[in-house]
């Protein structure tokens, strides 16, 4: 892999010399210091800023011959990471970062006919992080500054409102130029919802960097011990958000989320092949509750010896389309990246009515009591539940992004059957209120209707191999969270014994291809995955084993997939 | 200026009659010893010092370098240079806007570069061929920062493995296409050791301070509903850097710096947004000015503000004009100084300028430019182009390149012309990119000072000449650009904040705004006809190929007969909020 840092320069063309504004615009990464305030007063400071400068908004915002905002929220997202990139028992960088980011929601006209009704709701929904669209900047400050949270709200509240008040006059003008009454065009409305006030459990944030810097070189240094095995990294990452929102219908949500991940990466090639990686991914609601460093050096001895392993596999070089068994984490995988995109409802008939195109490709919204999935599969999304089947639900959430009860229970499709999707407030008019999942999936729990022993999975899948045509069936383990190859396992169809090849792509998986589902074990598994969605996690509780029908698998080609070149000098971790 | 001790010893290679293997081979050897004596004698002459752990760093690159070209040495094509540097980066940074804290915090990390070359001194990788050249040429990667010997050689082991086999493949493309240039690609230069002790970054810096410091520099904007922007920051590191080769070069050195900017944005009442900038450089924050005095500046700012709000539109001119000595130091910078650096020079796709006009008049006689990198301070000033060696480990030269509007050298890295075959010590880079030829001090002095009363008689007279009514006088500056290649215009741009009409009829002088200088060098030379007789001195950041550099120019005003300028581009502010600014002390 090329460095992020190496270069290849030609000569120059334009040479600038400037004062120092170039200086903040270095590749620089910034540890922070953390506010001095206690938590508790910088959050009271924070909320009465919000409050006041949305009372202020709400009385006085004002455009001449414009309808004044009918509902504001604001939003202040204040989260601290820690991040420590270690290898070989060293530490690559540690940052420590705390940062704040602002939005505002504002709309103008009412709760049946407004600036957003015949916009999508993927736009209408965008909210401005920045308050500097058009203008020279109010960033938003860190620690309890009234006047600067105030500020930034001020000049985003002022931006927002100056669209939304322009966008609703024009959706007034098109009704009244069309000769349209509002109740005969289709269009989205915003939703009533219960006001809430929440404070959540105050989660603690006070870490003792140092010991976790001397727990990430602890486990990086195994590595040292295999010098013939590829490059390793190891990452350590806590995290810790408190989210504040509040909006002119009364409801205020305060609420802290924490969480570590550790990250284990290896790759296959002590030189340059790249994307031939295995990792650990390990996940837990604090640093204490990881697991303890004997079953982490245990799983890395595992992983080094699949590694190893792989030093000697060789590469999927054909092109394959047929039945392949799923395992565990690549199980949930599937359903995280190929299911889970199409579950937002997309309100098509106002995108229409905006745009004149619609685009059917990758929505379900007119697919409701139609057929979507083998009718051996329902799908649940349970984003309330913060424990299910005994365990903890790490991407569970109490309330959505605007304000609404996360849903302990939504059932979206039923044996196969499309019942529901996730809706947020705004809606189509005569269409069901939000329902609970407006910050994702949270969790995704999927049931097998039809469901087997691994022998018996095993032996379908080589019996529609064989129907099929093919030489051989596939069996996929694991789909790596860097991307590049996956790695599968051929199955022989006479004797259904194994070989690991390396290097091959899933192609063209979509929810389509849930529709021919041979069959799944009767054992379910957890797994937490990230939501692209918000950026969060997700928590998905599938079969261990899901047998697909028809998917196509290729070779993976890539320069990370070339044949390893031997280093000219020997790796310097090879001690005499 | 921040005080450090430092030993400096220099050693001299002997001529390049020595085959280089074995010379590298006997250099090794030698200087095991000499670097031995090297540490001897820091530890009796300061033994105060302790000197910090950081240091293992260049012993764990110097071992791995060695174990790495005692192999590649011997390879086919053999490796016949490689050098490590590392820049261990430490620094703060805090930022404010209309009094509020918008950031505070540190950084620390380290980035090694390895710069591999297979052939020789005479023909190697970095040849350029069909037009595209390896100057600079490094594999970087990034470097633990804890000193362990596992981990350090083992990034150094991968770049190093990568820089080989990319120097080979461009090797061979090189003998491929044989040319005829008697011309080294790399220059045998002395051998250097030297090593500065570790500053104390965090000691240096006084964060609760700064942060006061920086909040109230923004705060005086807050009152002003008209100013749509202030921002203030200050950025302190301390770039120390390792630098080894395999000639036996090894060198630590430091180059600390603070650079505080303030910046804020005005509407007028035509939507336009209009800049102001205020920067101030010392190579640690306590050189810094005082707070009463930057507050002061402060004031000035929004009261230059408030001027420019109500400053007409100027259009586009051709005329006589005057620059302030630090726009002057600018247009150097842009117009010449990029046009003297010697690794440009070599390349067929550069404008070359100057490359056959050695010792020919390219300026008025009574103009000298020089580049000294180790001048630390002008006047009471600290010198942001300040370094001891360069990013080569060559020490960085006073050069003469202008002498009485003669052209007498370049600036020269390890890439070598046919007269100037040796580096004077200018080769430089950003962290992550390789070292070319760029700009450190640079200096512009006259023989002939005149006063800026004179300057201006001269400007009013020369108007009247030319029938116009007005001259300008370009006060301030934010930076410029030029192009040195060519595919494009050999233009500049200059980007003045504060330039003011100057009348023929003696009128006060009138402010305006949105004013580019522009214009291409070598008939702009031509038309300098006088310098005042205050130096004055621009602090940037130079951007080019090896990345963002600090560099300063010092030049007195000049009076430029002809200049040409084109209007800015216009920035929109947007509309004026409708709500007022919530401050403190105000009902809202």
């Amino acid at each position: 892999m090329k460095s992020p840092y190496s270069t290849d320069q030609k000569p120059g063309r334009r040479i600038d010399m400037s004062v120092f504004k170039n200086v903040l615009l270095l590749p620089v990464f910034l540890v922070f210091t953390w506010v001095s305030l206690s938590a508790q007063e910088e959050s009271e400071v924070v909320l009465k800023a919000m409050e006041d400068e949305l009372n202020r908004s709400m009385q006085e915002l004002s455009l001449k011959d414009h309808d004044r905002p009918f509902f504001i929220s604001y939003r202040v997202f204040d989260s601290k990471s820690l991040n420590i990139n270690a290898s070989l028992g060293a530490v690559n960088n540690a940052m420590l970062s705390p940062r704040r980011r602002g939005s505002v929601r504002l709309i103008v006209g009412d709760y049946d006919f407004n600036d957003e009704s015949f916009a999508s709701q993927g736009m209408s929904l965008s909210v401005s992080n920045q308050a500097n669209f058009g203008f020279v900047g109010v960033g938003m400050p860190l620690g309890a500054d009234y006047y600067g949270i105030r500020r930034y709200f001020w000049k985003s509240t002022d931006n927002m409102y100056r669209r939304a008040a322009k966008r609703f006059k024009a959706h007034q003008s098109k009704l009244k130029k069309e000769g349209k009454k509002i109740d005969e065009t289709p269009h989205l409305v915003f939703s009533k919802v219960p006001v809430v006030s929440y404070q959540s459990e105050r989660l603690d944030a006070d870490w003792d960097q140092k010991a976790i810097e001397d727990r990430a070189r602890k486990i990086s240094a195994a590595f040292v011990a295999y010098p013939d095995i590829g490059e390793s990294r190891v990452n350590l990452s806590l995290n810790h958000s408190r989210e504040y929102y509040i909006n002119t219908e009364g409801t205020r949500i305060v609420q802290d989320d924490a969480g570590v991940q550790l990250k284990i990466l290896v790759f296959s090639s002590a030189t340059r092949a790249v994307f031939n990686s295995e990792d650990l991914n390990y996940q837990a609601s604090s640093f204490d509750e990881l697991p303890d460093d004997a079953t982490i050096l245990a799983d890395i001895e595992e992983l080094v010896k699949k590694v190893r392993k792989k030093e000697t596999v060789e590469q999927f070089e054909d092109s394959y389309e047929g039945p392949v068994l799923f395992y565990d984490q690549s199980v949930a995988g599937l359903f995280a990246r190929h299911f889970v995109p199409s579950l937002n409802a997309t309100q098509t008939a106002s995108i229409e009515e905006e745009t004149g195109f619609r685009n059917r490709s990758r929505e379900l919204d007119h697919k409701i009591d139609k057929r979507v999935t083998s009718r051996s599969l329902s799908l649940s999304v349970l984003p309330g539940r913060e424990n299910y089947l005994k365990q903890s639900m790490k991407g569970a959430y109490r309330y959505d992004m605007e304000g609404v009860k996360a849903t302990d229970s939504l059932l979206i499709v039923d044996k196969g059957y499309l019942k529901e999707l996730m809706r947020g407030r705004t809606v189509l008019k005569d269409s069901p209120g939000p329902n609970g999942t407006g910050q994702g999936v949270g969790v995704l729990s999927v049931i097998s209707h039809d469901t087997k022993t691994e022998t018996a999975l095993k032996q379908q899948l080589i019996e529609l191999a064989e129907d099929e045509g093919l030489e051989y069936a596939l069996i996929v383990r694991k789909i790596p969270f860097t991307g590049g190859g996956v790695n599968v396992y051929k199955i022989s169809l006479e004797d259904g014994s194994e070989t690991l090849l390396q290097s091959a792509s899933l192609n063209d998986l979509n929810f389509n291809s849930f529709r021919k589902v041979g069959g799944t074990s009767t054992d379910r598994t957890v797994h937490h995955l990230p939501d692209s969605f918000n950026g969060k996690l997700m928590s998905v509780v599938s079969p261990r084993i899901l047998l697909l029908e028809d998917v196509e698998v290729e070779s993976f080609q890539n320069y990370g997939t070339r044949k390893n070149k031997k280093a000219m000098v020997q790796s310097p971790l090879v001690k005499e | 200026m921040v005080s450090v001790p430092v030993i400096l010893i220099t050693l001299s290679k002997p001529g390049s009659t020595l085959d280089e293997k074995a010379y590298s081979k006997k250099m090794k050897d030698k200087n095991k010893k000499r670097i031995w004596i090297v540490w001897a004698i820091c530890g009796l002459a300061v033994p105060f010092l302790n000197l910090n752990a950081q240091d293992e760093l260049l012993d764990i690159m110097a071992n791995e370098l060695d174990r790495e070209f005692a192999v590649l040495a011997k390879a086919d094509p053999p490796a016949y240079y490689i050098d490590y540097r590392v820049n261990d980066l430490q620094g703060y940074e805090i930022s404010s806007s209309f009094g509020s804290l918008m950031s505070s915090g540190s950084v620390h990390r380290r980035i090694g570069h390895v710069r591999v070359k297979v052939g020789d001194y005479k023909r190697d990788n970095t040849h350029e061929v069909d037009m595209y050249g390896g100057f600079g040429r490094v594999r970087s990667t990034l470097i633990p920062l804890d000193n362990d010997k596992d981990a350090v050689s083992y990034a150094l082991w991968k770049a190093t493995d990568a820089g080989y086999e990319g120097a080979v493949n461009s090797y061979e493309r090189v003998l491929e296409k044989p040319d005829s240039s008697e011309v080294p690609d790399f220059s045998n230069e002395q051998v250097t050791l030297f090593s500065e002790q570790v500053l104390d970054v965090t000691g240096m810096m006084k964060v609760a301070t700064w942060e006061k410091r920086i909040k109230e520099l923004t705060a005086p904007f807050a009152e002003h509903d008209d100013i749509t922007s202030a921002y203030a920051s200050l950025y302190f590191s301390v770039d120390r850097k390792y630098f080894t080769s395999t000639e036996g070069s090894r060198l630590v050195q430091n180059a600390p710096g603070a650079y505080l900017i303030i910046t804020a944005d005005i509407r007028a009442a035509d939507g336009d947004n209009i800049p102001i900038f205020k920067t101030y450089f010392a190579f640690s924050p306590q050189n810094l000015p005082s707070q009463e005095e930057m507050l002061k500046d402060v004031e000035g700012l929004i009261r230059t503000l408030k001027a420019l709000k109500e400053a007409p539109l100027a259009e586009p001119y051709s005329g006589p004009a005057i620059l302030a000595p630090e726009v002057a130091g600018v247009f150097f910078h842009e117009i010449f100084g990029h046009r003297i650096e010697g690794h440009r020079l070599r390349s067929q796709t550069d404008g070359q300028t100057f490359k056959e006009k050695v010792n020919q008049q390219v300026l008025d006689g009574s103009l000298s430019v020089i580049s000294d990198p180790g001048l630390q301070t002008m006047g009471n000033r600290d010198l942001i182009g300040t370094y001891k060696y360069d990013d080569e480990g060559v020490k960085g030269q006073r050069v003469k390149v202008v002498d009485s509007g003669t052209l007498k050298s370049f600036l020269m890295s390890r890439s070598p012309l046919d007269d100037f075959k040796k580096s004077n010590g200018h080769g430089r880079a950003q962290a992550g990119l390789g070292p070319v030829s760029r700009q450190s001090n640079l200096i512009i002095e006259t023989s002939k000072p005149v006063s800026e009363e004179e300057l201006r008689v001269a400007l009013r007279e020369e108007c009247k000449a030319q029938g116009k009514e007005y001259g300008y006088y370009f006060a301030e500056v934010t930076g410029g650009f030029t192009f040195t290649d060519r595919f494009t215009p050999n233009s500049f741009n200059i980007t003045p904040t504060i330039v003011y009409r100057v009348f023929a009829d003696g009128r006060p002088d009138e402010l305006v705004r949105g004013v580019d200088l522009i214009g291409t060098p070598l008939a702009m030379f031509a038309e300098i006809a006088a310098a005042g007789d205050e130096p004055g001195t621009f602090t940037g950041i130079c951007g080019a190929e090896s990345g963002g550099v600090p560099v300063s120019a010092t030049s007195p005003g000049l009076y430029v007969r002809r200049i040409e300028t084109q209007k800015k581009m216009k920035k929109e502010s947007g509309e004026k909020p409708l709500l007022n600014r919530p401050k403190a002390g105000k009902e809202n």
